[in-house]
């Protein structure tokens, strides 16, 4: 069979050999992570490294679960694409099949020279998780968040960040947030250390959202245009997830960060969701929609879609005013372990008026092996592992740093009218609204439950719905 | 193939004779009065094997103390046994682990990918060769939990006096490389 299917298919090439055929593809697109001290469980630097595993190799990249890259092709052009060529696929297929040769040591390729240390140069300050988490040699992943004091004395403004793992082995991916509330300070406390317990979210606003880090992510330069204003008082927050290795581990992790002058232009992030998601149990295709619509001029850098384990297909599209539509990003197998944080290779213009379109599939079937529950059970939208999310967070770029409030504001509408049209409960109030706002919208709520049930009836709701209308910028 | 996997149900004489990684020598002589032997495939850099070192040391804690022999079978032969013999004590082991340089062990029973486990009769019949339990039965789609425990039901059966269910299940993970000498 395997030399019928050889002569077919490569009549003229000879079987490929590790040094001339297969350490180029290695060291190109798997090093980064597959090399001694690294993130990966194995190096593939050798031909006895990458040898032993020949088959394994075959496999993983013909399902494209390695190297980690999930965004379909030609929905979005991104920078540091980490797939291989169905070319390359076929490479290791074949040399694995052929017996997995090492070939003439004069073709192989030099062992790339990896940067050490802190990838995106010599951080200005580095934030350590004041003690070593202990984790437990196996059972369910878990999800922690670590507070770390930046102790301020004036306001500063962080223009990058790169995080460490402190143990490579069991640090699966993390999500650095900033926050000014205190509140990650007090749940850490009230969890008696440096850290508590989080799963989809640190337990504020995730609007404080820094970056992203998972395996093989290559760290953005310091970026002084776009610096972060941070106030006296503010804490580094870090949610890692962390996954067993099979025996007792710790962690202390850490973020480096620059610091540079105020910001010439505007950032913001712009989430674009949907709370009221209501998965039955056993339904394997929920289809949840959700949009947002861009209330000003702005560039896209780059994109984070996020859900639990559920969800199966993502797709994000930009609807611009003509009506005309760039894809942002197609996932067609999500892997709530594989979660990135994806940068375009050139910003995407965004006139005002873009509608930012979210469409997520779901799967809450038996058949689905990423449920958590068994037998599957109704799914609605929270924060906790068996929970569901939709949302995706795009990080934007305006003109001018004074563009952002008045951006931020629209937005924050928005999701006081999707609220208002489809909430009936005046308690449940979503925390991407700003706590001062929702005192005073909770207030206004009140008002206009004229018949006091804490509920809005269809006329009370179209009356506040008025108001709000006019509370929008034109 | 067909010749090779024909040979294997043969109920042959076991002789092989594996040295564990405290100098102890092992051979099938040991498991005259044993009710069944377990036998984990792993080696020292197959981060899935390894996740299953807690659970296997909680099915030793079990079905040890019912007669039933378990074994580690270190099985990639190109790390060296002092390494092997810290892999075993840094993720605290409580069986034997023997190094099987000519992969002797993963011939006898079949194993082909690590974590893959045999449970033999004390004469050598394979009774049971596959996985674990099923939070990986697809490489690049694992369970969040596992919903099958295929070697605790192997082992039930065993101990009941009946052949298990399901005498092979499909184990996912890092290939034993049998091609090797």
């Amino acid at each position: 069979m395997k030399f019928v299917f050889l002569l077919a298919s490569t009549v003229a090439m000879a079987a490929p050999t590790f040094n001339r055929d297969i350490a180029p593809i290695l060291y190109e697109n798997c090093a980064t992570c597959h090399r001694p001290g690294e993130v990966a469980p194995f190096s593939l630097l050798t031909y006895q490294d990458a040898a032993k595993r020949a088959s394994l190799i075959a496999t993983v990249t013909k399902k494209r679960y390695m190297p980690p890259w999930k965004p379909e092709p030609g929905y979005g052009n991104f920078d540091h694409v980490r797939a291989l060529t169905d070319d390359q696929i076929a490479r290791i297929q074949e040399w694995a099949a052929t017996g997995a040769a090492e070939g003439d040591a004069a073709d192989r390729p030099a062992v790339p020279a990896f940067p050490t240390g802190w990838q995106a140069g010599e951080p200005d300050q580095v934030l350590k998780v004041s003690e070593p988490y202990s984790l437990t040699a196996d059972g369910p992943d878990r999800f922690r968040c670590f507070v770390l004091p930046m102790n301020l004395t004036k306001e500063s403004y962080v223009s990058g960040a790169e995080f460490r793992p402190g143990n490579p082995k069991i640090v699966h991916h993390a999500l650095i947030f900033l926050d000014s509330t205190g509140t990650a300070r007090r749940l850490a406390a009230s969890s008696g250390g440096a850290g508590y317990q989080c799963f989809g979210g640190p337990g504020f606003s995730g609007a404080g959202l820094v970056m992203g880090w998972a395996p093989g992510y290559t760290p953005l330069p310091a970026e002084p245009s776009l610096s972060q204003a941070v106030r006296p008082g503010t804490d580094v927050v870090i949610q890692i997830h962390y996954h067993p290795s099979g025996k007792p581990e710790q962690d202390q992790s850490s973020i480096g960060l620059k610091f540079s002058g105020p910001p010439t232009k505007g950032r913001a992030l712009l989430l674009v969701m949907n709370r009221y998601l209501d998965i039955p149990a056993g339904e394997s295709h929920y289809v949840v929609k959700g949009s947002v619509t861009v209330p000003q001029d702005a560039e896209l850098w780059g994109i984070t879609p996020h859900a639990h384990y559920l969800a199966t297909d993502m797709k994000i599209n930009a609807r611009l005013p003509d009506d005309s539509v760039i894809p942002l990003i197609w996932i067609k197998d999500w892997d709530f372990n594989w979660q990135g944080q994806y940068r375009y290779q050139q910003p995407i213009k965004l006139p005002k008026g873009t509608k930012i379109e979210l469409e997520y599939v779901y799967d809450n079937s038996a058949r689905n092996p990423h449920n958590p529950s068994h037998p599957p059970v109704r799914v609605r939208f929270g924060e906790q592992t068996k929970d569901e999310m939709a949302l995706a967070f795009l990080g934007l770029v305006l003109p001018s740093p004074a563009d952002v409030q008045p951006f931020q504001r629209a937005v924050v509408l928005q999701y006081v009218e999707d609220f208002v049209r489809l909430t009936e409960d005046l308690n449940d109030l979503p925390e991407e609204i700003p706590p001062a706002m929702a005192m005073r919208l909770r207030l206004g709520l009140a008002m206009f439950d004229r018949n006091h049930d804490g509920k809005l009836d269809a006329e009370e709701r179209a009356n506040l719905l008025k108001l709000v209308q006019t509370m929008m910028p034109q | 193939m067909a010749l090779m996997c024909g040979a294997l149900s043969a109920a042959a004489p076991v002789r092989f004779e594996l040295r564990d990684t405290n100098g102890t020598v092992h051979t099938a002589t040991e498991w005259q009065g044993k009710r069944a032997v377990v036998m984990f495939f792993t080696m020292t850099d197959c981060p899935l094997a390894n996740g299953y070192v807690p659970e296997m040391n909680r099915l030793r804690a079990s079905y040890g103390p019912q007669g039933i022999a378990f074994y580690a079978v270190q099985s990639d032969n190109t790390v060296s046994e002092a390494a092997v013999k810290k892999y075993a004590e840094e993720f605290g082991y409580t069986f034997p682990m023997m190094n099987d340089p000519r992969l002797t062990l993963a011939r006898l029973t079949g194993a082909k990918v690590t974590p893959e486990v045999a449970v033999l009769s004390p004469k050598g019949e394979v009774l049971y060769l596959g996985r674990i339990d099923n939070k990986v039965e697809d490489l690049t789609r694992p369970r969040y939990a596992a919903t099958e425990p295929e070697l605790r039901n192997a082992l039930d059966a065993v101990l009941a006096g009946k052949a298990p269910k399901e005498a092979r299940t499909r184990a996912a993970g890092c290939s034993i490389n049998l091609e090797s000498k």
